[in-house]
């Protein structure tokens, strides 16, 4: 029965990837090689986890982009962002903290989609993958439209 | 008997991987007799407060972002990406480096990066970085080219992926920015450079005579 499941589960996420037009997104074995190696501390196995689930609103590691609180507030309220050096929301910070918007905070974890739009298309993900998959195409097609290529 | 057929099929499967191999690294110049053109260094106004440092550019960067670098004792070279804010970067008592590299003549000679996840390793302040290198006479101010962090043009670059002479390097400047150089002889002039290259820092001939 638990095989089942857990063939069933691996289905799902090879639909889902083909789905969302990268089926080679399934090859990604999570070594987090490509983790370190982003200047804006970016997970680019973020965006293959949202490539085969489908969904350019899953959260991802994003640890080093310094943006203003009322930009932080524009794109995502919900995203995790480093004011003050304490976790937060931009929701939370302007409403209930307080802080001033022209604040420059650090995000920390945020949507794919708004990921993508950081993303300085440095290929060095692509640089550190053992298997040379081509991560920053996805981050490309998000930046577009925030749409997967498949959709 | 089945000896013959077999060697045949071979040889086509060797034939066909040899020019798909070839065409591969084949050099196509796409703007024969032209070159890519270098875009000139960013240049900023510095003002001096006693917790930040703003630097008012005096153009506007491709990405929103720039490196801000400050050379430190011993050839260490430290930079922080900074966004771009009405031609405004400001560096506040805080910012700490995001990496490190160390310069040899005009080469980086190793790269490191300083934040991990949340935190930093060692925690080195970009202001302080910043007034210590203005007391000490050394170099310090605003870069387009990602360089250490990007090396897309380099990657890219037919030349450099046959292993010719390489046309294109990344050196540090006598003002203390990386900006890329280029060496015509081997340029195949594929555009790849400029294709490749996220911030505007190698310009298209077409681009960079206006």
């Amino acid at each position: 029965m638990g095989a089942i499941i857990i063939l069933a589960y691996l289905a799902l996420l090879g639909v889902n990837a083909f789905k969302s037009g990268y089926p080679w997104s399934v090859l990604c074995y999570n070594c987090k090689r490509c983790n370190p190696v982003c200047v804006l501390g970016i997970d680019p196995q973020g965006f293959i986890a949202a490539a085969y689930s489908s969904d350019p609103n899953v959260y991802i590691y994003t640890t080093n982009v310094r943006l203003k609180l009322h930009d932080a507030m524009d794109i995502d309220p919900g995203m995790e962002i480093i004011a003050n050096g304490e976790k937060t929301t931009p929701a939370a910070a302007l409403g209930k903290i307080g802080l001033d918007p022209d604040m420059e905070v650090i995000s920390y974890r945020v949507r794919a989609r708004d990921a993508a739009v950081f993303c300085l298309d440095c290929g060095a993900c692509e640089k550190a993958c053992p298997l040379s998959l081509p991560i920053s195409t996805i981050a490309r097609d998000l930046k577009k439209d925030g749409v997967f290529r498949g959709k | 008997m089945t000896g013959r057929p077999l060697t045949i099929l071979l040889a086509i499967i060797l034939a066909v991987l040899i020019v798909a191999l070839v065409s591969h690294h084949r050099v196509i110049p796409v703007y024969p007799g032209e070159y890519p053109v270098i875009a000139p260094p960013m240049h900023c106004d510095i003002e001096y407060h006693d917790d930040r440092v703003e630097l008012a550019l005096r153009e506007d960067p491709l990405l929103g972002r720039v490196i801000v670098y400050a050379h430190a004792e011993g050839g260490v070279y430290l930079g922080i990406l900074k966004p771009v804010y009405d031609r405004r970067v400001v560096v506040r008592r805080g910012d700490y480096a995001d990496f490190r590299a160390v310069i040899k003549g005009s080469s980086v000679e190793a790269a490191e990066f300083l934040k991990k996840m949340d935190r930093y390793e060692p925690k080195i302040d970009m202001f302080d970085s910043i007034v210590a290198a203005h007391d000490a006479d050394r170099a310090f101010g605003v870069q387009k080219c990602l360089y250490p962090l990007c090396t897309r043009c380099v990657e890219a670059c037919k030349s450099v992926i046959q292993g010719d002479n390489i046309p294109i390097t990344l050196e540090v400047k006598p003002d203390g920015h990386i900006m890329p150089v280029f060496r015509r002889g081997k340029c195949p002039r594929c555009g790849r450079c400029f294709v490749n290259c996220p911030t505007g820092s190698i310009l298209p001939p077409d681009k960079g005579r206006k």
